[in-house]
C-alpha cells in the first residue's frame, strides 16, 4: 500500500464527522466540533481503518486520540502517513 | 400549562436545524437513538400516515416527523410519565403540530385504536446495566435481568394496533439480550427488517462496571464488541410489518 498523504486523513475525517471540506486543519481539535463527540470518534476511527485496510482497529491509543495533530502523530508512529 | 422545575433543552435534528424542547425531571432525554430511530422512520415512509409515537417522551420523534411533513393529523403520542405528557404537549404545541396525548403504560391509553404506523420510543437495557448507567434518573425502568420485559410486551400488543398494512418501528440496544428481543418479533410478524444501525462507545460513566458488563455478555444477555481500543455497544431499528395472528 502507498503511504496516504495527511491531506487524505483529513479530508477521511471531514467526511466522517459530516463535516465540510476545507473546515478541518493540521491543529483542529475536537471540542471546537460539536459533531466530533463520541460516536464522532468512533466513525472517524471506522473510517480510517477503512482507509488504511484494517490497520487502525488494533492501535488502542487512536480511542483517545481527539485532535488532528494527536491522529497524524499515531499514523506516523506507525509508519502509516 | 406549568410543568414543576421545566428547563429547555437543544437538539439537533440534523446539520442545519436544532429546536429547542421543554424538558423537566422524569423526562426521558432524547439521544442516539431517538435520532437513529427518526432517521430510520424518514427513510422508510414516504407519504402522511397516522403515527402513534408510543413513548413520546419530549415528543421530539413525532415533531421531526411532522417537520418532514410524514404525519396525517393529529399526531397521537403517549407516555407513561406525567411531566413527559405535559413536556410533549408543550412541545407539539411550540411548532403547531396538531397531537393528541395521553398519559397511560404502553398500550394502555389506545384500548380498541389503530394506526398506520407505531414508532416505539421505548427501549430498554438490563436492569443491572440500568441501575449503573447515567440514563435513567426519574425515568421509569422496569425492563428485566436482559432488558426485554417492556419491549416483548409493546412488540407482542403492537399487532393489535396496526392499521392492514401498517409498520410497527422498534428500537434494539445491545446492552439488552438482542437474540430474544428479535426471536419474539419475527413470532409476531411475518417480516422484521433492521433499518438503522449506529454503534457507539461504551459512555465513560459505565466504563467502571467493565467486570459487569462482561459478565453479562459471557451470559448472552447482552452484547459487546471490543475494538479500536474502545467497549463498543450498539442500536439498531427494526421495522415490522404483516402481523401474525
Amino acid at each position: 500500500m502507498s503511504k496516504i498523504s495527511q491531506s487524505e486523513v483529513i479530508a477521511v475525517i471531514e467526511k466522517a464527522l459530516e463535516i465540510k471540506p476545507g473546515l478541518l486543519g493540521e491543529n483542529t481539535r475536537a471540542e471546537e466540533f460539536d459533531n466530533w463527540d463520541s460516536v464522532g470518534q468512533l466513525s472517524i476511527l471506522v473510517a480510517l481503518d477503512k482507509l488504511f485496510e484494517g490497520k487502525i482497529a488494533n492501535i488502542n491509543e487512536m480511542a483517545e486520540a481527539d485532535s488532528i495533530p494527536k491522529i497524524l502523530a499515531i499514523l506516523r508512529q506507525h509508519s502509516l502517513v | 400549562m406549568n410543568i414543576e422545575n421545566q428547563t429547555e433543552i437543544k437538539f439537533s435534528l440534523g446539520p442545519d436545524r436544532e429546536i429547542e424542547l421543554a424538558f423537566a425531571p422524569g423526562v426521558f432525554t432524547p439521544n442516539t437513538t431517538t435520532n437513529l430511530l427518526i432517521q430510520a422512520v424518514k427513510n422508510t415512509i414516504s407519504e402522511p400516515a397516522t403515527l402513534l409515537d408510543l413513548g413520546c417522551g419530549t415528543g421530539v420523534v413525532g415533531l421531526a416527523l411532522h417537520f418532514q411533513g410524514l404525519i396525517k393529523s393529529p399526531l397521537y403520542a403517549s407516555d407513561l410519565s406525567k411531566p413527559a405528557v405535559l413536556c410533549s404537549r408543550v412541545n407539539f404545541d411550540r411548532y403547531e403540530c396538531p397531537a393528541e396525548v395521553r398519559d397511560g403504560s404502553l398500550f394502555q391509553p389506545w384500548a380498541g385504536e389503530k394506526f398506520d404506523i407505531i414508532v416505539d420510543d421505548i427501549s430498554g437495557i438490563a436492569q443491572s446495566v440500568a441501575d449503573v448507567s447515567p440514563w435513567f434518573q426519574g425515568v421509569p425502568c422496569d425492563t428485566g435481568k436482559d432488558g426485554v420485559d417492556l419491549i416483548v410486551e409493546i412488540i407482542r400488543n403492537a399487532t393489535q394496533h396496526l392499521n392492514k398494512g401498517g409498520r410497527f418501528f422498534f428500537p434494539v440496544l445491545s446492552l439488552s439480550n438482542v437474540d430474544k428481543l428479535l426471536q419474539v418479533a419475527r413470532e409476531c410478524f411475518g417480516t422484521v427488517e433492521r433499518v438503522g444501525r449506529q454503534d457507539w462507545p461504551l459512555p465513560a460513566e459505565l466504563k467502571a462496571h467493565l467486570p459487569l458488563l462482561r459478565k453479562l455478555h459471557e451470559e448472552g444477555s447482552i452484547k459487546l464488541e471490543e475494538k479500536f481500543g474502545m467497549v463498543l455497544c450498539y442500536t439498531e431499528v427494526y421495522c415490522a410489518t404483516n402481523p401474525i395472528y
